[in-house]
């Protein structure tokens, strides 16, 4: 289960663009001035850009929580990490692990992988993850079998092989 | 119409930040200052005398509580209002302990912030009654458990934290146990984390 410290970093995730979304929203109901204007739309891009992969995160989280049936299946984890030309297969969700993959940093520079003893491990790029973002890559892992271990030399999804 | 009153924010959030300066503008909170995170919330408080903080909780060096304490330890009297984006257990107790003087949920109401504002820059307190309050068994520490916690913290021996508070080493013991049991730790390192998770420290 989520924890209380887990449970009030996801919800400072959530709720801090709603709140701009609001904000924005009475200024413009209220007075339309220039500045107000001005500033508003790009701040209202940017909340709601904020919130929607939150709000995908938690129904994820959700659906991972609830045991809900996923869609596992036969993947070669090697197509969403590149790792030269070897297969690595594992039973997994696609939808699930791509996510995994991108909170990891495929964004920035990148992850890659290493194998051994029948366990893929995924080892994170550099890229700014909020506390929403750990839990849901943390449950993933987990819902393949594996974990999310974060150490001072940084982040890395343990996965078994098939 | 009343004096103006210099704000400084302290909030790491750039969209929240531009939402409070657009909400303060038509009334008399003039931002002297903003600060994304509590290392430069302390510098421009020795440069800028503000009328009133409003802090973030979770800022990115430290929780907001600790800044507050922080600057109430250096002599700032200015009130301080913590910021929010959820409710949080306990908020308005470790809120009060550290020297704050209200606490706001970040809603996007401006009507709700500057009612805030004008409640702890007229001299009361503001504290959000949305926050569920702590729950008994989870007491504040004492003036002489924080100081404990705190040489704990800097990595004190028992030994040293009697010697340094003039204390029996059976005395810094209890206090310790006193301490431990409180924040439900079994650990010196358990305690400090505890503490700080909190904001007592």
């Amino acid at each position: 289960m989520i924890d209380e410290a887990i449970l009030a970093a996801v919800a400072h995730e959530v709720k801090t663009p709603l709140a701009v979304l609001r904000g924005y929203a009475e200024l413009l109901a209220n007075g339309r001035d220039g500045r107000i204007l001005r500033e508003a739309p790009a701040a209202i891009l940017e909340a709601s850009q904020r919130l929607a992969p939150a709000v995908d995160d938690l129904l994820l989280a959700l659906e991972i929580e609830s045991g809900l049936e996923t869609d596992f299946e036969s993947l070669d984890l090697a197509e969403l990490v590149p790792n030269g030309n070897e297969t690595l297969s594992v039973t997994g969700d696609a939808r699930l692990l791509e996510r995994a993959v991108e909170i990891l940093g495929a964004e920035s520079r990148g992850v890659s992988v290493t194998v051994a003893n029948g366990v893929a491990t995924v080892v994170a790029g550099e890229a700014r993850r909020n506390e929403l973002e750990l839990y849901v890559a943390r449950l993933i892992a987990q819902a393949h079998g594996g974990e999310l271990r974060e150490s001072s030399t940084g982040l890395a999804m343990m996965l078994p092989l098939a | 119409m009343s004096a103006e009153v210099g704000v400084l924010i302290v909030e790491d959030d750039a969209m929240v930040r531009g939402w409070i300066r657009l909400s303060l503008r038509s009334s008399e909170f003039r931002v002297i200052g903003e600060a994304e995170d509590a290392a430069r919330a302390v510098d421009l408080c020795e440069r800028r005398v503000p009328g009133l903080l409003l802090v973030d909780y979770r800022l990115p060096d430290m929780l907001g509580t600790e800044l507050v304490r922080e600057l109430r330890r250096e002599g700032l009297a200015a009130p301080a209002v913590l910021m929010t984006a959820n409710t949080e257990r306990g908020m308005n107790e470790v809120a009060r302990e550290a020297g704050a003087q209200g606490t706001v949920l970040k809603t996007g109401s401006a009507e709700e912030l500057l009612l805030a504002l004008h409640l702890v820059s007229d001299g009361g307190d503001s504290f959000d009654g949305r926050h569920p309050k702590r729950p008994s068994g989870q007491s504040a520490l004492s003036p002489r458990e924080r100081q404990v916690l705190e040489l704990v913290a800097s990595g004190a021996t028992n030994r040293e934290i009697a010697s340094a508070l003039g204390l029996g080493a059976e005395t810094v013991k209890t206090l310790l146990a006193r301490t431990f049991a409180k924040l439900g730790a079994r650990k010196r390192a358990e305690a400090v984390s505890a503490a700080h998770a909190r904001g007592l420290l």
